[in-house]
């Protein structure tokens, strides 16, 4: 799934009779921090999402699998509203998913450490 | 399947009904160096994995149903392991 911005609305009266009744929506993609990505795109709207809303949506097979009727041709759909995204970002070259080899063990920054249980502790 | 780390969590109230027990990564694909590639996408975690962790992420419908033991539905990313280490050669080859 990827997020994208709703940017407008298409109506369409003339279209495939799987479409009847669906809200159809203009997207622009965005990252994280809602900076644009790529180029618009028209998705089926599931969930109400107005324009100007941070929104996700799928694409692909799974898009027409997500309306109520499975047999038709959409290939991206929107399947959430963004209410918040906790993005720690973790831009910075992680020594932590070096090759094993290279990897110098354990040193302090413990935010990939590959330990299970210390994976389990760090979360609360 | 790709490598990709965690980089936080996404949180949505109103959602697809087949999302509506997940949990939602936000996951971006790593280079055999460790470096991010790309840009995050959302993916449901299978595995009870955190943010941070180095995971397998599969990006396909059907595989993605099977994992998640129910009907093909709306989901097609999901984290599917959590990995402990790797080994990489050069990359990029020159």
């Amino acid at each position: 799934m990827h997020f994208a911005r709703v940017i407008g609305t298409v109506v369409c009266t003339e279209k495939v009779s799987a479409f009847r009744a669906q809200r159809m929506l203009l997207l622009e993609p965005v990252d994280s921090q809602q900076q644009p990505v790529g180029r618009p795109l028209v998705a089926i709207d599931l969930v109400s999402a107005a324009p100007g809303q941070h929104v996700f949506y799928v694409r692909g097979r799974e898009a027409a699998n997500a309306l109520s009727d499975p047999d038709n041709p959409a290939d991206a759909a929107i399947v959430g509203i963004v209410d918040e995204v906790r993005d720690q970002g973790f831009d910075d070259p992680t020594p932590a998913l070096a090759p094993r080899s290279t990897t110098v063990p354990s040193s302090g920054s413990g935010a990939a450490a590959p330990a299970g249980p210390a994976k389990r502790s760090r979360r609360s | 399947m790709i490598v990709a780390r965690v980089t936080g969590e996404v949180v949505a109230t109103v959602k697809h009904g087949d999302l509506s027990t997940a949990k939602l990564l936000l996951v971006r694909p790593v280079s055999p160096k460790g470096e991010l590639l790309g840009r995050a996408v959302i993916a449901v975690d299978a595995v009870d994995a955190g943010v941070g962790d180095v995971v397998l992420v599969l990006d396909e419908g059907n595989a993605a149903a099977q994992v998640l033991n129910r009907p093909r539905g709306a989901i097609r990313t999901v984290v599917v392991g959590v990995i402990d280490a790797w080994e990489a050669g050069e990359w990029p080859r020159v």
